[in-house]
């Protein structure tokens, strides 16, 4: 985990950049972060760009998220990411709406 | 001797930092950059599950292969065999570790031994052969 993933807002939407490493060590914490951003109905973007590691456990997390949210929950994740391939492996990149740049993820 | 990692049955918070060791392991010992990721979601996760469904004691060695590393993962476990294990719904919140695994690796192996369960991977990263004789004590 890092210290830098805080949230802030773009274009009328929530963008919280995650920075670091996340796996079942650490899930929890990423539940905490999450829990932490304001709903308020806006569209959250979760930006994966800097982010070095994912596991199983956080595509869990993602996977509920997109339930709760639906539409007003996108993902980043440019193409040269570390972490896109647990992504096409799972075959979540359209389950999970994810897009290739924070530009396409933004009203 | 060959670079090994011990776990606790139902204690992940080993597994960061065990996954970054043998990542850095691999990292030495490849030819390139090339799978290293792969390799490193293949110990994650077969670890993970190793923690949270196995027993004491659980191991993970990172052994020579004849062209590409391999992972050989032990716990104190009744094991699973792959019949058991279905194909995870897409939107599935569970189940996925193994099949990751599986999609990545060169190829995975499960055996039920009499006080243990064992897999080992063939890993999709080959071993730069003066470097595999040096980190495994070679001659």
């Amino acid at each position: 985990m890092d210290e830098r993933s805080e949230s802030y807002e773009r274009n009328g939407a929530c963008v919280l950049p995650l920075a670091g490493e996340f796996d079942v060590g650490n899930t929890a914490d990423l539940e905490r972060i999450l829990g932490e951003v304001p709903d308020g109905g806006r569209l959250l973007v979760i930006d994966l760009s800097n982010t070095a590691y994912i596991d199983s456990s956080v595509l869990a997390v993602l996977i509920r998220l997109k339930r709760q949210r639906g539409e007003n929950l996108r993902l980043v994740v440019p193409r040269e990411s570390k972490v896109r391939l647990i992504f096409v492996v799972s075959g979540l990149l359209e389950v999970l709406g994810i897009v290739d740049d924070l530009e396409s993820a933004l009203p | 001797m060959a670079p090994n990692w011990h776990f606790l049955a139902k204690d992940v918070r080993g597994v960061t930092t065990a996954r970054r060791e043998f990542t850095a392991h691999l990292r030495r010992l490849s030819r390139s950059e090339a799978n290293l990721e792969a390799a490193a979601l293949i110990f994650g996760e077969l670890i993970a599950n190793a923690i949270k469904y196995g027993d004491d004691p659980i191991t993970a060695t990172l052994e020579r292969g004849e062209q590409y590393a391999r992972l050989v993962i032990e716990d104190g476990g009744a094991g699973f065999s792959c019949e058991h294990l279905p194909a995870p719904e897409p939107t599935a919140t569970g189940g996925r570790g193994f099949a990751i695994a599986t999609k990545l690796a060169r190829s995975i192996r499960l055996e039920q031994l009499s006080d243990r369960f064992r897999i080992t991977v063939e890993l999709p990263v080959a071993i730069e052969e003066a470097h595999r004789r040096a980190a495994f004590g070679e001659a």
